[in-house]
């Protein structure tokens, strides 16, 4: 991270109060890979937690954009390891599906 | 200390999970909600740190197993979603895959959006979306919440703030 959660709190409050319950987010987890030959897992590098950042390099390496978005019927898994391998959190598992309006 | 939110209501059921994720606690005696608790934070923490050791340490009789898919998001309502840009490393690809300069401002002062935060999708819940033309992407993201906080905070001041830590996808 380039700026820690104190600094996020500090800049938020430059222009308001907090309420109890507020939720600041670190943005997008985004490593400094070597993007000169891909930083995808399989290419030995740590990945991305967006889509976009991929089709980013993508664009920047090749001049195009190959990996697509998301489809209805894909699943997001995240979740956080501790040094045994253990979940810290829990997992987010969710799955992308079309939204059906109520008839 | 770990909690969660069952899906109850708007504001969810708050309960104490285990360290190891495996059982959880009720804690209506204590607080409702996360976000009563979070209202009256001094006084309600020690009281869920306390029931947490007790979980832990086998001695709550009416500890229930943990099932992660009876979750809403742990703070299912909250007070106001602001999403920061602290890994800049990401801002400077988007800005270098349209040959756009980042501003040098960019390494020194966040960026931040106010978001929507009248509602989460729990963490194992399906995420309904009219149309895959839309690009439909995610984010993956660390996140805290906070108690209240007054206008102008320094840096060094905020560390108290931090009460509680997340993931989110968004």
């Amino acid at each position: 991270m380039t700026f820690d959660f104190h600094q996020l709190i500090s800049h938020a409050t430059k222009t308001r109060p907090l309420g109890a319950g507020t939720i600041i987010g670190s943005g997008t987890v985004s490593n400094k890979q070597n993007t000169d030959h891909g930083s995808a897992i399989d290419q030995g590098g740590v990945g991305y937690s967006c889509i976009a950042e991929v089709r980013m390099i993508e664009q920047i390496n090749h001049g195009e954009m190959t990996t697509p978005f998301m489809k209805f019927g894909d699943r997001i898994r995240i979740e956080m390891l501790d040094d045994n391998g253990d979940s810290i959190f829990g997992a987010i598992d969710q799955t992308v599906i079309e939204y059906q309006s109520p008839s | 200390m770990k909690l969660a939110s069952f899906k109850k209501h708007r504001d969810g059921e708050l309960v104490v999970v285990s360290r190891d994720l495996t059982v959880c606690a009720r804690v209506a005696d204590i607080a409702p909600t996360l976000s009563n608790a979070l209202d009256h934070w001094t006084d309600i923490a020690p009281l869920l740190q306390q029931r947490y050791d007790q979980l832990n340490a086998n001695q709550l009789d009416d500890a229930l197993a943990f099932n992660q898919s009876n979750c809403a998001s742990p703070l299912p309502r909250s007070s106001q979603w602001l999403d920061g840009s602290a890994y800049v490393n990401h801002v400077e690809l988007v800005r270098k895959a349209r040959n756009a300069e980042m501003p040098e401002s960019f390494w020194h002062e966040p960026l931040m959006y106010q978001g929507g935060s009248d509602s989460f999708i729990g963490p194992q819940e399906n995420i309904p979306l009219g149309s895959e033309d839309w690009g439909i992407d995610f984010e993956g993201e660390i996140a805290i919440i906070t108690d209240d906080v007054p206008m102008g905070r320094l840096r060094g001041d905020c560390e108290q703030h931090v009460k509680l830590l997340m993931l989110v996808r968004t």
